[in-house]
C-alpha cells in the first residue's frame, strides 16, 4: 500500500488519471427507492389537494379574539374549518376573514348558513363561552343545505338564536312598547323556559313594536290562535276584588325580563295558528283576562262641569264595566262666543256595547243614535275617592233633556250631562242664588212661599243624602277592606320563610361556595402556576 | 485500482479514495428519492401538539418562522441555514451535478455546484435537529398530547437516505469525471 | 526512494483541498496557484491556520461564559414565566425521570463544547510546541473532534422545536432568550475554528522535528 501511495505522488500535474469506463449496463435496483419516494410523495399531494374544502370569506364587525391560523371554526363543538387570514377590507368598515372549511361542508355553504363569533359573554341573560377565555375565540357555524350556494358572508355578531339543529317556530307579536325585555330573554309557559325572544323592530308607523319570538318544539304546537303572550317582567300585582295578588315569576325574569303565554280556556275554538298572525304583547297577566277588541272609536265630549282628575289615561266605563278610556282633556276658547269649552277626546271599543263589527256602520250609527235618544249620556263621576281621580260615566239618564249626536266635526259630539256629585254642586248653588234672590221686605209677605222653598230644598238635601249612600260609603268601606287585605299580603311575602326569601338564601349559600373554591384555586395556581401545564406535581 | 479496494494515505490512515460501483449512478438515485422525502417532510406538518382543546401544528419551517417572530433573527437565521438551506442545497446541486454525469452531458457550473456541496456538508445538521425534536417531545409529553404527523416519518427517512448518498458519493470520482466532462 | 526524493517530491507538489487532485507546484510551495480541475486557490497548507484557529477558539470561549448563564428560552405560563438555561433545563429532565435524556442533553450541549473547545486549544498548542506526542492519534482526535461538533446543537433545536409547538397564546408560551444566541454562536465559531485548523501542521512539525523519533511511520519503511 505504500507504493500505491508513492506512485500516486509521482504522477505530474496534468495528466488526467485515466478514465473509468463503465460499462451500460441496466439501471440498477436502488432507483427503486427514489421511484417509492416518488409515488408516495405523488399520492400524498394528491390526498392532500382531494381533502381540501372550500375557501369562504366571512364579513364581521371586529376581528377580535380571531387569530390567523390558529381560530377554528365549530359546529356542535366538532372543528369544522380554520381561519387563514384576517384583514381589513377595502374601506376599512368591517373585517375580512378568510377560512377554509372541510370539504363535508362544501354543500352546506349557502347563503341561509349563518357564522358568528364565540366569545366570552357573561350578561345577566346568560354566561356562556367562557371555556373561550382559555382556548381562544372560535367562530361557529350554523350551516343549512337550502338556499344558494356562495362563498361570501355576513358574519352575525351573535348567536342566531334560530337555529336549524334547534327546531322550533318563530311567532310575531306586537307590542305598545318593549318594556325591560330584550333579544334572548327567555320565553315561558308555565313558567317553564320553552324559547327566547328572537328580534324586535320598531313598526313603521311608529306606534308599536314588532317583537318576534322563537319557541322551541315540541312546545311551539301550545301556541294556538286564543293563545295570550303577555310581559312578564317585574312584579306583577293587582288589585283585584280578592284583594292584592302578587305574581311573582323567577328571580331570572324579574332581573332579566321575559314574555310568558297561556292558553286560556275562551268560548272560542282554539286553532292551529295561521302563517301571518300577529299576536297582541299584553304589558301585564290581568290584561290578557280582558277581552280585548280591534275595533276602536273616537268621540268628542264637552263638560260642563270641573275637569279635575279626569286625566288621558281614565276610564270610560258603562254601569261599571271599562268600554275604553280618556285620549285627551283640552281647553277650547271660542273667541266668537266669548265662552271656554273643555272638549275632551275619548275612545271606546264599541263592540263592548254590543255593536259588533259585523254590522255596516249605518246601522251602527242609528243604534247609538237610538241609544242617545233614550238618555244615553255621558257624566263625570269620580273613579277612586281616595286618589280624587275621575272617570266618564256613560248612563241612560231619565229625564234628560233631549239631545242628539253631532256628526261631522272631527269626531262625533255625544251628549253630556251634569254629574252627580256636580249637580249636586250646581243645585246648591242654585238654592243659594233663589235664596239671595228673596226680596227681604217681602220675606213677612212671602213666608209661605219662603217656607215652601224650604221645604223643597229639604227634599233636594234627602235625595243628596240617598245617593252620597248609595254611592260613597260602599266605596270607602271596600277600600278598607282592601288596604287590610294588602297590608296581611305583603307582610306574608316578606316573611322569613317565604318562597323568595329561601331562594334567596339558597342562592346566597351558592355563591359563596363557589367563591371559596375559586379562591383555593386562585392560591394553588400562584404557588405553582406551572401545574397547570404540568400537572400535580407532589 | 481493484473495484471495491481502497486507498489509504501512507502516512495518517486517512482514506483518500475508496472504488465502488456504480457510485453516481447509486448516490444519484439516493438523492432523488432524499429529494422527495424533503419536500414531504417540509410540505407537511411534522408534529401536531393538543393542549386542553387547543392545537398547533407545526412544520419544520415553524420554528424557524417563530424565532424570527420573536425577534431572534440570528438564531432564526442559523437554524434555517442549517436544518433547510445546507441540507437542501446539498440535495439540489448534487442532483444538478451528478444527473448531467449519469447522462453523460456536460453541465455548466458543475464545478462551482460541486464545491458549494462540500462547503454546505458540515452544515447540515438535520440529524441532530431531530434528536432535538426527541427530546423537546419527550420535555412536552407529560403535559399535552403529542401527535406525530406525516413530515416526521419523512424527516425520518430521509436522514439515513441522505447519509447513505452522502457515503456513496465519491467525490474523486465526481472530480474526475466533471473534469472529463469539460 | 529515498527520504530525501519523496521530501523533494512533496515539496514540489500539492494536493487541492476541494478536489483533491494532486497538481505540481513549479514556483514553489507558497506561491499562489489555482486548481486546474475545480479553480480552487491550492494552498499547501491553511493558511493562518494557527492565528485564525486561535482567533475563533478565543472567541468561543468568551461566548460559552454567557451562553451557559442567560437562559435560552423563557416559559410563560398564564402570565408567570420561569426562564430555563441549559444546566436548570438538565436538571428539569432529570428531575422528571427521564434521566436518558438528560444525560445525552448534558453531553451535547455541555460536556461537547467544552470539550472540543479543550481539544482544539490543545491540538493548537500541541502544534505551536511541536510536540512529538502521539501524532496518529492527535490526527485521529482531530476528525472526532470535526465530526462531533454539530451535537451541541441540540439544545438549540429543542428551543427552536419548543417556540414553535408551544403556542397557545395565555395558557401557554415558550420565548428564546439571549443565551440560545450565544450558544448558536459557540457552535458555528467552534465548527469554524476546527474548519480552520490544518491536521497536517500536526505532520510538518514532526518532520522538522527528529525522525528517529522511534515510532513506526509507514511512509518511511524503506526509508534510510
Amino acid at each position: 500500500m505504500a507504493s500505491e501511495g508513492g506512485d500516486d505522488m509521482e504522477r505530474p500535474e496534468g495528466e488526467i488519471p485515466g478514465a473509468v469506463v463503465r460499462t451500460r449496463a441496466r439501471p440498477s435496483i436502488v432507483w427503486l427507492i427514489p421511484l417509492i419516494a416518488a409515488l408516495v410523495g405523488l399520492y400524498l399531494a394528491y390526498w392532500a389537494w382531494s381533502e381540501q374544502g372550500p375557501k369562504i370569506k366571512i364579513e364581521f364587525e371586529t376581528a377580535a379574539g380571531l387569530v390567523a391560523g390558529q381560530t377554528r371554526l365549530k359546529f356542535k363543538d366538532v372543528e369544522v374549518g380554520l381561519v387563514e387570514s384576517v384583514e381589513l377590507n377595502d374601506d376599512l368598515s368591517r373585517v375580512q376573514v378568510k377560512a377554509s372549511v372541510v370539504k363535508e361542508l362544501a354543500r352546506y355553504m349557502t347563503d341561509e348558513t349563518h357564522f358568528w363569533v364565540v366569545r366570552a359573554e357573561v350578561s345577566a341573560a346568560e354566561i356562556s363561552g367562557v371555556d373561550t377565555l382559555l382556548s381562544g375565540a372560535y367562530i361557529g357555524v350554523d350551516p343549512s343545505e337550502k338556499g344558494k350556494w356562495t362563498r361570501e358572508f355576513k358574519g352575525l355578531e351573535k348567536a342566531p338564536v334560530v337555529r336549524s339543529d334547534k327546531p322550533g317556530t318563530l311567532f310575531d307579536l306586537r307590542a305598545r312598547d318593549l318594556g325591560s325585555v330584550d333579544v334572548g330573554s327567555p320565553v315561558y309557559f308555565r313558567w317553564l323556559k320553552v324559547g327566547q325572544i328572537a328580534g324586535y323592530s320598531l313598526d313603521e308607523s311608529g306606534e308599536t313594536v314588532n317583537v318576534k319570538v322563537f319557541i322551541e318544539a315540541p312546545n311551539d304546537k301550545r301556541v294556538r290562535t286564543t293563545t295570550r303572550f303577555w310581559n312578564a317582567s317585574g312584579l306583577d300585582a293587582m288589585l283585584t276584588a280578592e284583594g292584592l295578588q302578587i305574581d311573582t315569576p323567577s328571580l331570572m325574569s324579574m332581573l332579566v325580563g321575559g314574555i310568558a303565554f297561556e292558553t286560556p280556556a275562551t268560548v272560542t275554538v282554539a286553532e292551529d295558528v295561521p302563517e301571518n298572525m300577529v299576536f297582541e304583547l299584553y304589558p301585564n297577566k290581568q290584561a290578557t283576562r280582558q277581552p280585548r277588541y280591534s275595533r276602536k272609536t273616537r268621540y268628542l265630549l264637552y263638560f260642563e262641569d270641573s275637569v279635575s282628575g279626569l286625566v288621558p289615561g281614565s276610564p270610560v266605563e258603562f254601569r261599571g264595566i271599562k268600554l275604553g278610556e280618556v285620549l285627551s282633556v283640552d281647553i277650547d276658547f271660542d273667541q266668537k262666543t266669548n265662552e271656554i269649552h273643555i272638549p275632551v277626546v275619548i275612545e271606546i271599543e264599541p263592540e263592548r256595547l254590543g255593536i259588533t263589527h259585523d254590522d255596516s256602520k249605518t246601522e251602527n250609527r242609528a243604534r247609538i243614535e237610538s241609544m242617545v235618544s233614550r238618555g244615553f249620556r255621558a257624566r263625570l263621576a269620580t273613579n277612586n275617592v281616595l286618589t280624587g281621580k275621575k272617570a266618564v260615566d256613560f248612563e241612560f239618564v231619565p229625564d234628560a233633556a233631549p239631545a242628539k249626536i253631532e256628526f261631522g266635526h272631527s269626531y262625533p259630539i255625544l251628549p253630556t250631562s251634569p254629574g252627580g256629585i256636580d249637580a249636586i254642586t250646581q243645585r246648591v248653588a242654585r238654592i243659594v242664588d233663589r235664596v239671595d234672590k228673596l226680596p227681604i221686605e217681602s220675606i213677612g209677605n212671602n213666608l209661605n212661599d219662603v217656607f215652601a222653598n224650604l221645604s223643597q230644598a229639604l227634599e233636594s238635601v234627602d235625595t243628596l243624602t240617598d245617593s252620597a249612600n248609595a254611592d260613597l260609603l260602599p266605596k270607602i268601606s271596600a277600600s278598607l277592606a282592601k288596604l287590610e287585605e294588602t297590608l296581611s299580603s305583603a307582610d306574608s311575602m316578606i316573611a322569613p320563610d317565604s318562597a323568595m326569601a329561601v331562594e334567596l338564601e339558597s342562592m346566597m349559600r351558592d355563591l359563596a361556595g363557589a367563591a371559596q373554591s375559586l379562591k383555593l384555586l386562585a392560591q394553588r395556581l400562584e404557588e405553582h402556576p406551572e401545574e397547570l401545564l404540568r400537572g400535580k406535581r407532589e | 485500482m481493484p473495484d471495491g479496494g481502497a486507498a489509504i494515505c501512507s502516512r495518517c490512515g486517512c482514506t483518500l479514495f475508496r472504488r465502488q460501483r456504480r457510485t453516481v449512478e447509486f448516490t444519484l438515485a439516493l438523492v432523488s428519492a432524499a429529494a422527495i422525502l424533503f419536500v414531504v417532510a417540509n410540505a407537511y406538518p411534522f408534529l401536531s401538539f393538543e393542549m386542553q382543546g387547543q392545537v398547533t401544528q407545526t412544520t419544520l419551517g415553524s420554528g424557524t418562522l417563530a424565532l424570527w417572530d420573536q425577534k431572534q433573527h440570528a438564531v432564526a437565521l442559523l437554524v434555517v441555514w442549517t436544518t433547510i438551506v445546507a441540507p437542501a442545497l446539498q440535495i439540489g446541486l448534487l442532483i444538478f451535478v451528478l444527473a448531467p454525469i449519469h447522462l453523460r452531458f456536460s453541465a455548466p457550473g458543475a464545478v462551482t455546484a460541486f464545491r458549494w456541496v462540500e462547503h454546505c456538508r458540515p452544515w447540515s445538521m438535520m440529524e441532530v435537529f431531530l434528536i432535538g425534536i426527541l427530546v423537546a417531545v419527550v420535555k412536552l409529553s407529560d403535559m399535552a398530547n403529542i401527535i406525530p404527523g406525516l413530515a416526521l416519518w419523512a424527516f425520518g427517512l430521509l436522514i439515513p437516505v441522505l447519509a447513505g448518498a452522502s457515503s456513496f458519493l465519491d467525490s474523486e470520482i465526481v472530480w474526475r469525471e466533471i473534469g472529463d466532462l469539460e | 526512494m529515498t527520504a530525501a526524493a519523496l521530501g523533494r517530491l512533496r515539496r514540489a507538489h500539492a494536493q487541492c483541498h476541494t478536489c483533491s487532485l494532486v497538481v505540481a507546484t513549479p514556483n514553489g510551495p507558497d506561491a499562489p496557484l489555482r486548481c486546474p480541475r475545480c479553480r480552487a486557490s491550492i494552498h499547501r497548507r491553511k493558511p493562518n491556520s494557527l492565528a485564525r484557529t486561535w482567533a475563533l477558539l478565543l472567541a468561543a470561549i468568551i461566548c460559552y461564559v454567557p451562553a451557559n448563564l442567560y437562559p435560552v428560552m423563557e416559559v410563560t405560563t398564564l402570565g408567570r414565566s420561569q426562564a430555563d438555561t441549559i444546566l436548570s433545563g438538565v436538571i428539569y429532565l432529570y428531575v422528571h425521570g427521564t434521566w436518558p435524556l438528560a444525560v445525552i442533553v448534558f453531553i451535547a450541549s455541555v460536556v461537547v463544547p467544552i470539550l472540543k473547545i479543550i481539544t482544539l486549544a490543545s491540538l493548537a498548542l500541541s502544534v505551536e510546541r511541536s510536540s512529538q506526542w502521539r501524532p496518529r492519534d492527535r490526527a485521529r482526535l482531530y476528525r472526532i473532534v470535526e465530526a462531533v461538533g454539530r451535537w451541541s446543537m441540540v439544545d438549540v433545536y429543542v428551543v427552536t422545536i419548543l417556540v414553535a409547538l408551544v403556542h397557545l397564546g395565555s395558557l401557554a408560551s415558550v420565548e428564546a432568550r439571549l443565551g440560545a444566541v450565544f450558544f448558536g454562536t459557540v457552535v458555528v465559531l467552534t465548527i469554524l475554528a476546527a474548519e480552520s485548523f490544518d491536521p497536517r501542521l500536526i505532520w510538518d512539525r514532526l518532520e522538522d522535528g527528529s525522525k528517529a523519533s522511534g515510532v513506526q511511520h509507514e511512509g518511511d519503511r524503506d526509508g534510510e
